[in-house]
Formats: C-alpha cells, sequence, structure tokens
C-alpha cells in the first residue's frame, strides 16, 4: 500500500512540475530553455496571451504583439536548431508551432474575440456553439445580402463596401466597449455579427460586375 | 590513421559539424542553376572552369552511359533534357495535360512517371539530381573540400509533391538539404542585407519557368513572409516559344508549304528564338536566320510583336499580384518598393508592367539572375554558423481533406505561417464504419478534382459503432520546408496512423535506397572517376595553399628552396592536365615533402607573431 502511494505520488509530481528532458532538473511550465543544461523545453500548456507575456485585454496594440512574436522566434525557430539534435529539432518545431498558433489567433480582432470568449467559456463559431445569433443579426445579414444580389453597378458595390466596412470598425470598437466593461453577452453577439460582416466582404470583393 | 568505415546508402551518419565545413546556397533554376557560398560575410556565385556563373540546367545522356550537364550537354549528341523542374512532383494526369510541351517519351507506372531516356526509365528526381551533383562537384573543385549540405531554392508555389521531390533529388545527389527556402524569400535575404531595406516590399520573381510574388515585411533582422502566389505554368520560356511561333509562321510563309522542322532544327529553333528575345530588349527590331528541312529561311520581328506575344503572360502575372495583395492585406501605398528577380524581368514591357501596377520603380540593383542564389548562401551560411536573421515563411497553397460528395474542407489555409500543425475531428457516417479513408489535398478549389492529391491512405480497425459516434482527429504538421506530414487517431480507442506525405508522386523509402544502390552499381566506372577527380581537388587544394604560402612568406626560404618546390609544382600541375591518378598523387607527396619544412616554419612564424607582446597570465 505504501509502495503504490509512493508510485502515485511521484506520478502526480511529474505531471505537477515539469523537468528538463536532457538533466532532468526541475523547471518551471513557462522556462523556453533549461536553466541548468540551456536545451530547449517543449511549449507550456498556457494561452495565447500568456505566451506573449500580454496582458488579457482585447485592444492589445498590434505593435506590441508583433515585437513579442519576432522576438520569440527569434529564439525558438527551427532555423536556430539547424545544426542541433533531433530531439531539439523536434521542441523548436513544437515550440515554433504554439508561437505562431498564438500569433495567428491574436492577430485579427475576429479571432482574438472568439478566443477571448473561448477562453470564458462561451462558444460562438463551431457547432457545439453557447450561442447564437440574435434576430436582429439575422434579419441585417439578410437585407445586406439582398442588396448586394441585386447589386449592378459598380457604384452599388462601392457602397455596400464602404458600408460594410464601417459596420465593421464599429463592432470592433463595441467588442472592445463590451470586454472593458466585462458584458460577455454583448460581446459575443458583436463577434458574432463581426463574423457576418467579414463574410460579407469577401463575398463583395467576389462579386464581378 | 582513420580505418574508412562503410555504411548503407542514406545511412551515412551526420559528420561532427566541423568549423570549416562549408554549406552551399544552391538556386535550381528551370533554365540556369547556380551555386553559391559566403565568403568573408559576402555572399558569392561560384564560377565553372570557363568562368560561368549561370549553369544550364541540361542533362544530356550518351549512348555510352556517360551523362553530361550544363554547357557540355548543350553541346552534345546524346538525349538532351531541359527544364526538368517543371516535371518535378508532377504525376501522369499532368504530364499529360503539359506534354505538348515535351518533347520527351514518358513511361507511366503506379502513377510515377519516367521519362525514356536511350533505354534507361528515369525520373525527374534522377534527372535532377545529375544537374546538383554536378554543382556540387562545381562547388567542390572550386572550393578543395566536400560538400555535404546545402540550402535549395524553390519556387514559393511549389506544392508539397515538388518540394518532397527536390529535396529527395538532393538526397540522391549526396547532399542533406538544410532547407528549402523560397526563391522570392531568398531574394529578400539578399537584398535585405545588402541594401538594408525595411518596411514592406514585394518580390516579383519572373524566371524560366515559374512566376512567383511575395509580399515581405522586413523589420530588424525579421523577413516575415505576408502573402505569396504564384504559377508553375507562366515563364520566360513561353515567351521563347511565342518568337518559335512568329518564325515558323514566317518560314512556312515564305517557302509556299508546310514545312515542319525536325526535334534538333527546334532546338536550334528555340535557340534563336531566345537570343531574339534578348536582343529585342535593347533593340527595336531583328534580323535572324533559321533551318528547316535542312533549307535557310531569313526571319524578322520587331520589338511590337514580341511586345504583344509577350502581354497576355504578363497580364496573367499581374493578377497575381493583386490577388496576393489583397491576402496580404497590404495596400499599394504601403509598399516600400519592387524587387526584381529572374531572367524574364529583363524585359523592357515586364518592368514597365510592375512600375503601372505596383507603383513604385523597380529595383535591380542585384543582378536579377543571381539574387536567389545569394540569398540561399547567406540562408545556408546563417543556419551552419548562426546568424541575428530570422525568415518566417508561409504555405503557398491550402491543405485539406476529402469528405463526402468529392468535397474539400479546407484544414490549413495558404499564407499561413509555418511551421503549423492543426488538427480537424471528423466522424463515421455508416453504423458500424471500420476504416475510414484519409485523403489529403493541396490547392484552393472546392472540388477534390480540382486540386493536387498528396496522399491517400485508411485509417482501419475503429471499432464499430453507431454513425456519428467515432471521434477522428486529423493532424495536419506542415515542417519549416513546407512540408507536409498527415496523421489520424481514433480518439475512442486510440488507434492512430502516421503518414508523411510522399506516395502519390513521389519516391518511396526503399526506392531511394535501391536507387542509392543502383548508383552505386554503374557507378563502378564512377568510383574511379571520383577518386581521380578527388586527388586532383587535392592537390590544387596543396598548390593554391603553397602559392599563398609563397606569396607572404618567401623571406622563410633561401632561393633554391624555392626554385625546387616551383619545379615540382610545376610537375605536378602538368599531371593535374592528364587524368593518371597515380602521376598525380605521387607528384602531390613528392611536392608535400619538400615544402613540409617551409609549412612548419611559416606556422611557427605565425604563432610567434601572435604571441609576441603578450604577457604569459593572458594564457
Amino acid at each position: 500500500m505504501r509502495r503504490l502511494f509512493k508510485k502515485f505520488q511521484i506520478i502526480k509530481m511529474t505531471i505537477k512540475t515539469p523537468h528538463c528532458w536532457q538533466c532532468n532538473i526541475e523547471i518551471k511550465q513557462t522556462d523556453l530553455f533549461c536553466p541548468s543544461c540551456a536545451k530547449i523545453q517543449p511549449p507550456a500548456q498556457i494561452d495565447h496571451f500568456t505566451r506573449f507575456s500580454m496582458p488579457h485585454d482585447f485592444d492589445l496594440g498590434i505593435k506590441k504583439l508583433e515585437v513579442e512574436y519576432f522576438s520569440l522566434q527569434m529564439k525558438l525557430h527551427p532555423d536556430r536548431f539547424s545544426q542541433k539534435s533531433e530531439k531539439e529539432k523536434m521542441v523548436s518545431m513544437q515550440q515554433s508551432v504554439s508561437v505562431n498558433e498564438a500569433f495567428e489567433t491574436l492577430k485579427k480582432p475576429l479571432s482574438r474575440a472568439e478566443y477571448m470568449l473561448k477562453l470564458q467559456g462561451v462558444i460562438v463559431n463551431a457547432d457545439n456553439s453557447t450561442h447564437k445569433p440574435s434576430q436582429e443579426i439575422l434579419l441585417e445579414s439578410m437585407e445586406t445580402r439582398e442588396r448586394l444580389m441585386e447589386a449592378n453597378s459598380p457604384d452599388e458595390i462601392r457602397s455596400l463596401t464602404i458600408e460594410t466596412t464601417d459596420a465593421k470598425f464599429s463592432a470592433i470598437d463595441s467588442i472592445k466597449q463590451n470586454f472593458t466593461h466585462g458584458k460577455l453577452e454583448e460581446a459575443a453577439q458583436n463577434t458574432i455579427k463581426l463574423r457576418y460582416l467579414e463574410k460579407l466582404s469577401e463575398e463583395i470583393k467576389a462579386k464581378k460586375i | 590513421m582513420n580505418l574508412l568505415q562503410i555504411f548503407e546508402p542514406g545511412q551515412t551518419p551526420m559528420p561532427h559539424s566541423d568549423e570549416n565545413e562549408i554549406a552551399v546556397g544552391i538556386d535550381l533554376g528551370t533554365t540556369n542553376s547556380l551555386v553559391a557560398i559566403v565568403k568573408n560575410g559576402k555572399p558569392e556565385v561560384l564560377k565553372d572552369e570557363s568562368g560561368n556563373c549561370l549553369h544550364p540546367s541540361i542533362v544530356a545522356y550518351l549512348d555510352d552511359g556517360v551523362v553530361l550537364t550544363g554547357n557540355a550537354a548543350r553541346q552534345s549528341a546524346g538525349v538532351v533534357i531541359s527544364s526538368i523542374k517543371r516535371l518535378m512532383g508532377k504525376g501522369a494526369a499532368d504530364v499529360k495535360k503539359i506534354s505538348g510541351n515535351i518533347p520527351y517519351k514518358f513511361v507511366e507506372s503506379d502513377g510515377i512517371i519516367r521519362l525514356d531516356v536511350a533505354g534507361k526509365q528515369l525520373t525527374p528526381i534522377e534527372i535532377s539530381a545529375e544537374i546538383l551533383q554536378s554543382l556540387k562537384k562545381l562547388a567542390e573543385n572550386s572550393l578543395g573540400k566536400t560538400i555535404a549540405k546545402a540550402v535549395i531554392t524553390v519556387p514559393a508555389y511549389f506544392d508539397d509533391s515538388a518540394r518532397a521531390a527536390t529535396k529527395d533529388a538532393a538526397r540522391l545527389a549526396g547532399l542533406e538539404v538544410l532547407r528549402l527556402v523560397n526563391e522570392p524569400t531568398a531574394a529578400a535575404l539578399a537584398y535585405g542585407l545588402d541594401k538594408s531595406l525595411e518596411g514592406v516590399y514585394a518580390i516579383y520573381d519572373f524566371g524560366g519557368g515559374t512566376f512567383d510574388i511575395s509580399i515581405l515585411k522586413m523589420e530588424k533582422g525579421v523577413f516575415q513572409v505576408l502573402a505569396t502566389g504564384g504559377s508553375v505554368e507562366i515563364g520566360g520560356d513561353d515567351f521563347d516559344r511565342e518568337v518559335f511561333d512568329i518564325f515558323l509562321w514566317q518560314a512556312r510563309n515564305n517557302s509556299g508549304r508546310s514545312i515542319n522542322p525536325s526535334a534538333l532544327e527546334i532546338k536550334e529553333i528555340l535557340k534563336t528564338a531566345r537570343a531574339a528575345k534578348e536582343y529585342l530588349s535593347d533593340n527595336e527590331s531583328g534580323k535572324f536566320s533559321i533551318i528547316i528541312e535542312g533549307s535557310e529561311f531569313q526571319v524578322s520581328i520587331t520589338k511590337e510583336q514580341l511586345e504583344k506575344s509577350m502581354q497576355p503572360y504578363v497580364s496573367a502575372t499581374l493578377d497575381i499580384c493583386e490577388q496576393v495583395l489583397a491576402d496580404a492585406q497590404v495596400s499599394r501605398d504601403e509598399i516600400k518598393g519592387v524587387v526584381l528577380v529572374g531572367g524574364s524581368t529583363r524585359a523592357p514591357l515586364v518592368r514597365q508592367f510592375v512600375k503601372t501596377i505596383l507603383g513604385r520603380e523597380p529595383l535591380s540593383d542585384i543582378d536579377p539572375d543571381k539574387v536567389v542564389a545569394e540569398g540561399a548562401a547567406l540562408q545556408a551560411e546563417g543556419l551552419t554558423r548562426g546568424s541575428d536573421n530570422l525568415l518566417l515563411d508561409v504555405i503557398p497553397l491550402s491543405l485539406g481533406l476529402e469528405t463526402m460528395g468529392g468535397l474539400v474542407e479546407k484544414i490549413i489555409s495558404r499564407n499561413t505561417p509555418i511551421p503549423v500543425s492543426k488538427a480537424q475531428e471528423f466522424t463515421t457516417y455508416q453504423d458500424g464504419q471500420t476504416g475510414m479513408v484519409i485523403h489529403a489535398l493541396q490547392g484552393e478549389r472546392e472540388m477534390v478534382q480540382q486540386n493536387r492529391s498528396l496522399a491517400k491512405f485508411e485509417l482501419k480497425g475503429i471499432p464499430p459503432m453507431k454513425a456519428g459516434v467515432a471521434r477522428i482527429k486529423v493532424i495536419f504538421a506542415v515542417d519549416a520546408d513546407g512540408l507536409l506530414t498527415v496523421s489520424a487517431i481514433e480518439e475512442n480507442t486510440g488507434i492512430s496512423q502516421v503518414v508523411e506525405v510522399k506516395p502519390s508522386y513521389g519516391l518511396s523509402d526503399e526506392e531511394i535506397k535501391a536507387m542509392l544502390y543502383a548508383s552505386m552499381e554503374h557507378g563502378r566506372d564512377d568510383i574511379a572517376m571520383r577518386l581521380l577527380a578527388e586527388s586532383k581537388v587535392e592537390a590544387e587544394r596543396l598548390i593554391i595553399a603553397l602559392e599563398s604560402g609563397l606569396k607572404d612568406d618567401a623571406d622563410l626560404l633561401t632561393s633554391d628552396e624555392i626554385k625546387e618546390i616551383n619545379k615540382q609544382k610545376l610537375q605536378l600541375q602538368k599531371s593535374l592536365e592528364g587524368n593518371d591518378r597515380e602521376k598525380i598523387l605521387s607528384n602531390t607527396n613528392a611536392l608535400e615533402n619538400i615544402s613540409a619544412n617551409f609549412a612548419e616554419n611559416r606556422m611557427n612564424k605565425h604563432i610567434a607573431n601572435s604571441l609576441r607582446g603578450k604577457q604569459v597570465n593572458e594564457f
């Protein structure tokens, strides 16, 4: 019984505190490199904001994000490990993949908003979504879509483009406000609206007259 | 004394990275190939014995089994193969589409195409490997060392099959690929470092057989590709064929009957067409003569005629530019400059179009033929010696899976930064279904048939469940070379399968191994040739070392000693003109022996120099 318990403890320990795969010393979860042997470590199970050491803020400043992204890739990209062991190459690829994924998600307002909602259990962009579009959004998008179908002059297309772009900016602005004031329900609806608008922009661009 | 170790082909362990080891940059082009290195921080394209930097991507197979490449191949009488790059990673179906333009006989087996060449059936990979091998040799001869590692450039728009094929060709040629780098990205690296460019730039790369456009952001040593696009079906070769058609039409008009050039005559007329195209870059019109059915015809062409025939191709490149700008979400005003790459950008029409459409005077201060190879060399240097710069590239074409009804579900969309890994969950659609076909595709279209099939495999052994209960997670992972690995796992049971994407058009590892064996079989004579070449390289290295030694430290020798060394050096140089390996070896040995003292004295002098003026405690 004691032996079993001991075993259990050891397993628990390895889950709780990561160890360097090379020299086996205890390391912090967020350590990119082992403080003792300097070998690259696998990506930590942390959210995208934490990966870039940035606050969970919708209004994060794209320039700042980019600086963090470049500085992490400078250290972790596989090009930095081309003369290293197979294991280090593999770990560097995992790290680089995580950094790319985090950057791609946070870069655009829509995916950033969806991700921030997901972190709080609100899902708006999958089959198992917790929130559906409001009646108002559905009606609005149907109307605009009809207008697009019937549009047959460059002028009409131009004004649709301008309206949609304005609507996108205002949706992004609302999402920013919603997150600042902790209004998740509104943020969810405005995010759904932004998704509709993005899709509409694509369709307007694709329409040739 | 080291004993030689013998390894299975493809199993040779990586040598310990040696301080002096050099990795080369190779631009493996459709029409010309180049090899470059970095010397004292500057990229330098290596020249062959005749002083050429550009080596035609041509391979000739002679009847007696001899294989020639480059200029030697162009002038040879054997079966001459050019533009093999256009066939890299292509399947039988693709070849049918383009074979009108390719005058070779094809053999097809298991979806893999082979060219019927002088009784041998060769894959494009093997033919390409000949070119790479000759570039490797050229570099070895010029540097006097063995070269085992390279960065090879590929068109940004190359799909997964073509990339995998290029990597296989390098393996066959005995080169470890440190990285496949996209051609426009390599060009950007060369420009960015040499001209210290910062900001958003467009790289317009119009080569012999491909067109690429990439939008890059360059900032503090980071070269971030924002979007890329292109076509592997537009190239400067198309202009040659247009001129060819104009010439043929004129000759037929002149003779008043339907004359048909022979295969050899076609080759010659194409050469004239190319010369005419180049001539018209600086002239308004030109007269040329061609030979058809043995008789000579005078033909002429004006710049206007040429440009009219070029227009559709150039317009097509600009449509692609528009798309890529949209993908990069960059407006024209944000573009600080346009970099021109590739021989076709020498055409005034192309320059003028680019200037109008992108609104910037294009940059071409680095030779557009050499810039890609130079960038590749810089990247090779960076990967082996370390660097303060970083290339962040993207995947050029979307990757997806076949779903119900022949539709494609995108898993990774184009212009996603690499490396990348994405997973998607699928389920069964029939009760009790125990297998599931995973079909990976690349391309932008909706339907399976419109995209390139990369690999197909079956996840077997799913325990029978109700339709929709099984949870099959398919993971796509793309590495920094842009190469895909697909794995699938049934999450309830943990049954999994991993496939490196290769089979559809590429060669399996087994086939590559067999080819390496075969090349050793055929290569018994090659071994003698190689030993001879190695002895020559060794001898030349000694001569170069001695010459530089004599220049710097002649004061360490008496005039008699100098005379003696020079005499033996001359002897060795004479034997180098012949092909007697024994003679070269003995002469090399003799020269080494009589200069041994000199070498030692030089060493002592330099050590003494570097020690002079230093205190003991500094050591």
